[in-house]
């Protein structure tokens, strides 16, 4: 197996640490893991294709930990699931010189995650290209210590903005080409995520940002054998 | 309203003063000033149930209390000392539970006994509160915080100058002058200024004990005939000179010998306010602290000892002594489902006009605020379940919690045991006469009617194949002789049936300055090249 493929799986759903406990799902070929970020504001859901591990579900606590601990590995890896008593207990990885156990982690101490029940309509669409990712990953660096940006959407103007407030700030405001219907009053998420979901997922063509005046966004990505779907929770101040 | 404190507004209090206005002050003033002192916290303390600690407010708790899901708990370190018995070093020095604290406002009000019986046991509170404790209060205050014993607000000047940058090689007396000539405070220095000190001989010879990087180095001094002659020649004003009285030159044994007095040189910062650095005074001078047990080694303890269960029903956990709220924050900031079972006698764990205890309190502040925060908009386009852990609380002593019949549901059920038992006599967690040293003051007596009667409860308690956790160090009743806490504990235990199984060594905060395996600390290990006291945990197995 190469050991890129796992780190590209891995990059998407731990958004560059933000996310570090997750359940690995292996199912007939394809490796699927779902997460909630804790402040809830965001709920994701990756998988990869072509996975040649057997079907098991095993609980990564600390993934940071397991990237580092693989890094001392070359590309091509032995990748096998540990048992003791019916149990997954570790993830062994092997290059021709090396072998790196990572032990498990208990499935319960793993954050559960919420199944999705629903979906609202969409009333805002804005597609990623390279140019507003660009952008938006520099705007979010600039601003830092900015949390959340904000959609407006005004007389066919539609912006998204880093440091939206009623009164005198630092703020960046970036115009976007959106499909929206009538105006969009302001609404917020996540910068610090979506920053970090676009970095990941810089591999993908294009992308559309969903918007839901109900509160809720949705980004999906499909590229090779990894689509990953992220739902960004409305963040009221 | 809330029942639990919140930060404390020191800095609304009239003794809200500078070090430099402490040093400032006659010694009639100082006293007056300590008196204002003990009066404004004492009252702070009574009416707002605000005890001398920062605190935090209630969004900072939170943020705090969030951290407690995901914070790692890989807290198993290997004992390289070679002891046996040992299976393990805990360290954990993290603070996010501490505001756990701030829920049970009488923990500063433990009284803390030492020697073979509970009398004459203080509490930090008793220093602040007992009008009998007035004069020792202000000597306290005279030594830790004007002399500045615990180095709160000034360090001695070194001959290293990356720990005063503005020495420029000058000896002491040079310094001094060049002080006064306004050659050394300058710049981004014009806010610090210099205090004399009078030490022993030997605290020079012990500069660099404790710290292999300040090895080779030693503190600018003075003598006392210095001293006097930069005194006479105005070189150091009454403010620099307020802690040395006449400077005198030497002290004598008790077998005539005479020794040299020195005089340090420590600077400080004139703008730097008395609080909070005289909070940790209060903490190290004032009795000592009864100290919480820390949530996220419960949590470590609760996931750990419990890893071999295959259920997909609540851990059962029994705290038969639950303290100060502690174990059961860290029993909800688990992610494995847990029902947390819990007692405690202490009246003031009670909030009566709620109807609950401050463990229920502190368990649904911590679950409403914490864990089940979902969204509006969350909850209406996810399947939502609650994730909170679940706990049921009683007010029994746990020697006689076997006979309530809402307890007796518990026979048979319990996944895990652990608890930091009252070491009979040594933290007086209240007055009240359930409590375990008062109904049975004699050590004889505890042990056979709390400890054996605690330790069968959950004997008969405990599912087979599960584990106790018992955290109890003997307790010191002289030189060298102590209440045999740990070794009663282990016998019962196993003549109960368990299996012993060694013990985990928790280890205790470092205080500066002391060195634990020096001291006369029973409990003391080295680990990665230091010498920490540790808590033991035993880890008992029933079959």
């Amino acid at each position: 197996m190469e050991k890129n493929k796992l780190n590209r799986f891995i990059q998407k759903y731990t958004l560059a640490g933000l996310i570090e406990s997750v359940k690995w799902e292996s199912n007939s070929g394809t490796l699927k893991t779902s997460f909630i970020s804790d402040d809830k504001s965001v709920v994701g859901i990756v998988k990869m294709g072509e996975f040649d591990g057997s079907d098991s579900i095993i609980g990564v606590y600390d993934t940071s930990k397991l990237v580092k601990m693989t890094s001392v590995l070359g590309n091509d890896v032995d990748f096998q699931i540990q048992d003791f008593d019916g149990k997954a207990v570790s993830l062994k990885f092997k290059d021709k010189s090396t072998s790196v156990n990572y032990m498990l982690a208990d499935l319960s101490v793993i954050p559960s995650v919420p199944d999705l029940k629903t979906l609202p309509n969409f009333d805002v669409k804005i597609k990623l290209d390279s140019t507003f990712i660009n952008t938006f990953i520099k705007a979010k660096s600039a601003l830092a210590d900015e949390n959340n940006f904000t959609f407006i959407s005004k007389n066919g103007k539609s912006q998204i903005i880093l440091g939206h407030s009623n009164i005198n700030t630092n703020r960046i405001t970036i115009d976007v080409d959106a499909d929206v219907e009538g105006d969009v009053n302001p609404i917020s998420f996540s910068a610090t995520y979506l920053k970090e979901i676009l970095v990941a997922n810089k591999d993908a063509n294009d992308a559309t940002l969903n918007i839901s005046s109900q509160g809720l966004s949705h980004i999906h990505f499909e590229v090779d054998q990894y689509t990953s779907d992220y739902y960004l929770v409305q963040i009221k101040s | 309203m809330n029942y639990f404190y919140e930060r404390s507004k020191f800095h609304t209090f009239e003794s809200n003063r500078t070090y430099h206005q402490l040093l400032q002050m006659t010694d009639d003033e100082f006293c007056q000033w300590a008196r204002l002192l003990r009066h404004e916290v004492t009252k702070q303390w009574d009416l707002d149930g605000t005890p001398p600690v920062i605190g935090k407010d209630k969004s900072d708790i939170i943020e705090s209390f969030k951290k407690l899901k995901s914070n790692p708990v890989d807290f198993l370190k290997r004992d390289l000392t070679g002891d046996e018995h040992s299976l393990g070093i805990i360290q954990n020095f993290n603070k996010d539970a501490s505001a756990v604290n701030q829920f049970f406002p009488t923990m500063l009000k433990t009284k803390i006994s030492s020697g073979k019986t509970a009398d004459g046991g203080l509490s930090i509170y008793d220093h602040f509160a007992d009008p009998t404790l007035e004069d020792t209060f202000v000597k306290i205050m005279r030594r830790a915080v004007k002399k500045d014993s615990m180095y709160s607000w000034s360090r001695s000047v070194v001959n290293k100058k990356d720990e005063n940058p503005f020495w420029n090689g000058q000896d002491g007396y040079t310094f001094v002058k060049d002080v006064y000539n306004g050659k050394v405070f300058i710049g981004e220095w014009s806010n610090l200024d210099i205090a004399i000190a009078r030490v022993k001989s030997d605290t020079l010879d012990n500069y660099g004990t404790f710290n292999q990087a300040y090895i080779g180095f030693g503190n600018l001094y003075l003598t006392g005939e210095q001293v006097r002659e930069l005194r006479d020649n105005g070189f150091l004003n009454s403010t620099q000179l307020s802690n040395v009285g006449d400077v005198p030159d030497y002290y004598e044994l008790a077998d005539g010998t005479r020794k040299s007095y020195y005089y340090l040189i420590r600077w400080y910062d004139k703008n730097v306010g008395i609080f909070p650095g005289i909070l940790q005074v209060f903490r190290l001078s004032c009795g000592q602290p009864a100290v919480n047990f820390p949530a996220l080694t419960a949590k470590w303890i609760y996931e750990n000892y419990t890893s071999h269960i295959k259920q997909t029903e609540p851990l059962h956990i029994y705290d038969s002594s639950s303290g100060w709220g502690g174990r059961i924050i860290g029993a909800m900031s688990s992610r494995k489902k847990i029902h947390y079972i819990g007692t405690d006698p202490n009246p003031d764990a009670f909030i009566p006009e709620l109807g609950i205890s401050r463990y229920e309190y502190v368990a649904k502040f911590y679950n409403d605020n914490c864990v089940d925060d979902y969204s509006d908009v969350l909850s209406g386009f996810f399947d939502i379940t609650s994730n909170a852990n679940t706990y049921e609380l009683f007010q029994d002593g746990s020697e006689h919690i076997s006979k309530n019949p809402r307890f007796q549901k518990y026979k048979g059920k319990l996944d895990l045991a652990f608890t930091s038992p009252p070491y009979f006599n040594r933290e007086q967690y209240s007055q009240d006469e359930k409590q375990s040293f008062m109904a049975y003051s004699e050590y004889d007596d505890w042990r056979d009617n709390f400890l054996r009667p605690t330790l069968t409860t959950i004997y008969e308690y405990l599912k087979n194949d599960r584990y106790i956790l018992w955290n109890i160090a003997d307790i010191k009743i002289g030189a060298n002789t102590y209440y045999p806490l740990e070794q009663d504990s282990i016998d019962i235990l196993t003549e109960l049936g368990c299996e012993y199984k060694g013990k985990l060594k928790m280890l205790m905060t470092r205080m500066v300055g002391l060195d634990p395996s020096k001291s006369g600390i029973k409990n003391s290990v080295i680990h990665e090249g230091k010498a920490f006291k540790f808590e033991p945990i035993f880890v008992f197995r029933k079959p």
